[in-house]
């Protein structure tokens, strides 16, 4: 037991001495955020209205980060979804949450397979998106008209410019991944509605049957 | 040593050594020859150009115009393109009287050269005959009606005349080529032919209107127009002609009576000269130079100078130099005749014999060419042994000295009190004063080949003189009553009075060069006493005490402020005290002086190397605006993209008022223009869009801004303005992101800065920030 116990400090003290380089590194390395906008993924039945999906902002960075601006443009290819608008009503906590120059509705383009939107931080100063944390930069609502074939339609971020953050000295903020979301398109067929009622038919049925 | 003015000195020395090899006979020409003059002038200038040699009939060489700013050189027009050539044969100096640049309302008058040069070889070698200065004959010269089009001077009318220069004849004139001198009168352009004839050309065809030949039908090919021609207030026309002895055989070519072993002895006279007069109503006179009684009189025989070999000069206080025949008074070359506003006509004369150029006059013709007086130029001075040469301490040689012993005041190299000379190298020519009196500068080799300017009143009494005179035509500038003279004042680095010789061993220890400079403009009262003197301080490894100034008869304008040209490539404007106004550099050149003018709108005309360049005060532009709602921005103003979403106008202060119209500004689609005739103009649009906009304002073509003198903006240059347009930029970076909308959110609250006024309405506010998020994802292709 003793002589399990010293292997492992053994081990311990190895694998630190090994680490040493790298822990110089990060120490003496400065310190970077590292942002992620990520756009959400979500179901959606054609036709259908109302639907929703997320843009958000993750740090995974080290350090926080102070953000006084953004932007974001996302865009897809089917016709048969429109994009309507964009809010401040994130699912995550609104990046600029209580001091929102222009929400509710953040989105500046006209309802189509485009969206823009942006805001500014109202107050002085910026927001502070702190290390690992994840802030919503719009809750985006659009539609799906009827006539949609099925399938995953990819919701694209536009590159810097249209896509950008700003720190409070009006100075652009690097964003390091813009990580593409998706609507999967769902169009119920009658095939499915019947075994959809079988289904229904046989619970019934079997319950009856318990009951009895 | 490479001095301008002693070009001739040092041909005259190479023709005495060639001489010495023929004759075995020692020359005791040390340097060449001489003369003076007088003469005088008004001030007053006859019209707003500058139709003649020094301005006007008294070639005082002023203009009641203002002299432009020297901003930029506007045209350069080679009118000889045999200067090289001509550098090449002369030893690296430009041996050629050119003619004053003639202006007359938009035009400008100047010979051009064309025909062929053959050059010797090796160059300056005067082999195989004719070559080089002995073919001056195969050159044909042309008068050039150039007119100012939209910033350029574009050629009208060119004119070829027949006239020849009178021949160089193996050196016998140093290499130095006379003036071909055209002047303006109304309507027409007088310009010398052959043959001492004239021609009249329509000002606007260049088209002859008549030949006015003083000797009949025939054109003699040894008969010369040799001065610049003048023309009177009446339009009148005067000039000098000569009759050389000419033969065909370079052995015995011998036109300017060296005598037959280059020694002055035994040498053919002139056979004539004449001062020709047409008058206005195209009747001819003239009048013979040999007709004329001279006083005091003229000799039979003249005094030379000490031969060499007798250095240091005087050999001794009782020393007589050796004597020539004087041979007849004729003009100097190049000397135009000057009129005084009475109709005295001034001319300067001296003996034929080159080597007695020191027997020289002033002469005074009534205007029906009568002689009204005559002034000798000699024993005026007395500044020679003791003044202006230290008379040696001891009798030992001494450097730059008259010999130990020797007479106050005299010329060194004659033993007799100095006299004006009159060479035919020179260009100096009578200038009439305020007071009817007469200015020339004539030369004089003792005082390191300086000349001195001589002052005669009315009456041909001597009034004063001054210790420069090479080659100046001065300038006299009236003012408060009184007048002053204005000349160039060079410092030669030759010998005192004589050069050295390395078969003269005493030569070296006597005729030390003097080191160059200093180089003055200098401004002199009536009595020749200093004004004011403006020193040239350009320097270079070669001139450490400043360049020449090149200019053989200099401008000054309605202000008093004198134009003068340097070596150092510049042309200077110096106000009245000698203070610098302005230059500008032009070429640099060591070619003969030359002369300047000013044309009646004030542009400057100047020479070098055989280029004319015109220069003036032309339209620049200030500042350069965009509109904007209520605001306006200079641009580039430290940016590349303009932020505004409402540009819909330009605003171009320029440095002068200025004339323009719509089609001044292209780029843009102009809906409106204001300002012509003011130092801003303004051209409108509808609103700039995103975009790239290559503006032009225009200073060539018909739609080119001009000033109110004619001047297209740059000289003839566009003035290109790139805006690019990138609505909401405001951090400036070609892309507009959620920055700039921080940027403009953030400056709401600071104090305004138009940069961020997105919209232009004199605020920043949640507008300007809306303007910019419209726009985020924006750039410019």
């Amino acid at each position: 037991m003793h002589e399990i116990r010293l292997q492992n400090v053994r081990s311990l003290f190895r694998r630190l001495f090994m680490m040493t380089p790298v822990l110089g590194l990060l120490i003496s390395a400065p310190v970077e955020a590292s942002l992620i906008i990520t756009v959400g993924n979500v179901f959606s039945n054609s036709p259908s209205s109302s639907n929703t999906l997320e843009v958000d902002l993750t740090n995974t960075g080290p350090a926080a980060v102070s953000l006084a601006g953004f932007s974001f443009e996302i865009d897809v290819t089917d016709p048969h979804i429109t994009f309507t608008s964009a809010t401040i009503a994130t699912v995550a906590t609104y990046v600029f949450a209580g001091n929102s120059l222009f929400g509710p509705i953040i989105s500046t383009s006209l309802p189509g397979q485009t969206l823009d939107v942006s805001d500014v931080w109202a107050a002085a100063g910026g927001a502070t998106i702190a290390a690992g944390a994840t802030v919503g930069l719009g809750h985006v609502s659009f539609d799906v008209s009827a006539g949609d074939f099925p399938g995953l339609v990819t919701v694209a971020l536009s590159p810097f410019p249209a896509t950008s953050l700003s720190d409070p000295a009006g100075a652009n903020v690097s964003v390091d991944a813009l990580t593409s979301g998706s609507i999967t398109v769902k169009v119920p067929e009658p095939s499915a509605l019947v075994l959809v009622l079988l289904g229904l038919f046989a619970l019934a049925w079997t319950r009856k049957c318990l009951r009895q | 040593m490479r001095r301008k003015g002693s070009g001739a000195i040092m041909r005259l020395q190479r023709l005495v050594g060639k001489v010495r090899a023929c004759t075995h006979t020692h020359s005791t020409l040390g340097s060449i020859s001489i003369a003076l003059g007088i003469a005088v002038l008004s001030a007053a200038a006859l019209g707003q150009g500058w139709p003649q040699w020094g301005q006007n009939p008294q070639h005082s060489g002023t203009i009641p115009v203002a002299g432009q700013s020297l901003s930029q050189v506007l045209a350069h027009i080679v009118y000889d393109p045999f200067a090289a050539q001509e550098q090449a044969e002369n030893f690296g100096e430009l041996l050629v009287h050119y003619q004053t640049p003639l202006t007359n309302g938009q035009d400008v008058f100047m010979e051009f050269t064309s025909g062929s040069y053959v050059s010797c070889n090796p160059p300056g070698s005067y082999s195989p005959f004719p070559c080089g200065n002995d073919n001056w004959f195969n050159q044909v010269w042309n008068e050039k009606r150039l007119h100012w089009e939209n910033g350029q001077l574009i050629e009208k009318w060119s004119f070829a005349s027949d006239w020849k220069p009178a021949p160089d004849a193996g050196g016998e004139l140093g290499g130095w080529q006379p003036v071909f001198h055209a002047a303006l009168t109304g309507n027409a352009v007088w310009v010398p032919g052959a043959g001492g004839s004239v021609f009249k050309l329509s000002i606007d065809s260049g088209n002859p209107l008549g030949r006015f030949n003083p000797f009949g039908s025939t054109i003699d090919p040894n008969t010369f127009v040799s001065s610049p021609i003048t023309v009177d207030a009446q339009g009148n026309v005067y000039y000098n002609v000569l009759k050389l002895n000419i033969t065909n055989d370079p052995t015995t070519n011998d036109p300017w009576s060296f005598g037959p072993n280059f020694d002055g002895n035994n040498a053919t006279d002139i056979p004539d000269a004449w001062l020709v007069k047409i008058s206005s109503a195209g009747v001819i006179n003239k009048v013979s130079y040999k007709s004329l009684t001279f006083t005091p009189p003229t000799r039979g025989t003249c005094l030379a100078s000490f031969s060499s070999s007798d250095l240091p000069w005087p050999p001794s206080p009782t020393a007589m130099p050796r004597t020539v025949p004087c041979l007849s008074q004729r003009p100097g070359l190049n000397i135009a005749p000057a009129i005084a506003p009475d109709g005295t006509i001034y001319s300067v004369t001296v003996a034929h014999n080159p080597y007695a150029s020191r027997y020289a006059y002033v002469v005074a013709f009534q205007t029906d060419l009568s002689l009204k007086w005559t002034a000798s130029l000699r024993d005026r001075l007395n500044d020679g042994c003791g003044v202006l040469v230290p008379i040696a301490i001891t009798s030992v040689p001494q450097a730059s000295s008259c010999r130990f012993g020797a007479n106050f005041g005299v010329d060194p190299a004659t033993n007799q009190k100095p006299a004006g000379r009159v060479i035919d190298q020179s260009s100096s020519s009578p200038v009439v004063t305020p007071d009817g009196g007469v200015i020339y500068a004539a030369y004089t080799r003792y005082d390191h080949a300086r000349g001195h300017t001589f002052r005669f009143d009315a009456n041909g009494n001597f009034v004063a003189a001054y210790h420069f005179g090479w080659d100046s035509t001065p300038a006299v500038y009236q003012h408060n009553g009184t007048y002053s003279v204005v000349i160039k004042d060079n410092h030669y680095d030759a010998g005192n009075y004589c050069d050295p010789d390395p078969s003269r061993p005493v030569s070296q220890i006597v005729c030390v060069e003097a080191p160059k400079g200093p180089y003055f403009v200098t401004q002199l009262d009536p009595n020749m006493n200093i004004e004011w003197q403006f020193q040239n301080t350009s320097t270079d490894a070669t001139h450490s005490n400043g360049f020449q100034w090149s200019f053989n008869a200099p401008a000054v304008d309605l202000h008093g402020n004198v134009y003068a040209n340097s070596e150092d490539g510049n042309l200077y404007a110096i106000r009245q005290g000698g203070t610098l106004l302005g230059n500008i550099f032009v070429n640099q050149s060591l070619g003969a002086d030359t002369p300047l003018s000013l044309g009646p709108d004030g542009k400057l005309y100047t020479e070098s190397d055989g280029t004319l360049f015109a220069i003036a005060q032309v339209p620049t532009v200030v500042s350069y605006q965009v509109l904007f709602g209520s605001q306006s921005f200079t641009v580039p103003g430290g940016r590349t993209n303009l932020p505004w979403t409402t540009i819909t106008g330009v605003k171009v202060t320029f440095s002068e008022p200025v004339t323009g119209n719509a089609s001044s500004l292209t780029g843009v689609s102009v809906t409106g223009f204001s300002g012509s005739g003011t130092n801003t103009l303004t051209w409108t649009f509808s609103a700039l869009t995103r975009a790239t906009y290559n503006t032009k304002v225009l200073g060539t073509t018909a739609n080119a801004v001009k000033d109110l003198a004619g001047n297209p903006l740059g000289g003839g240059v566009d003035f290109a303005q790139i805006l690019n347009v990138l609505p909401g930029d405001v951090s400036d970076d070609g892309n507009v992101a959620s920055n700039d909308m921080v940027l403009v959110n953030n400056a709401r609250s600071m104090a305004y800065n138009v940069i961020d006024d997105i919209n232009g309405d004199g605020v920043v506010d949640l507008n300007d920030v809306s303007l910019v998020r419209a726009r985020i994802g924006t750039h410019l292709p």
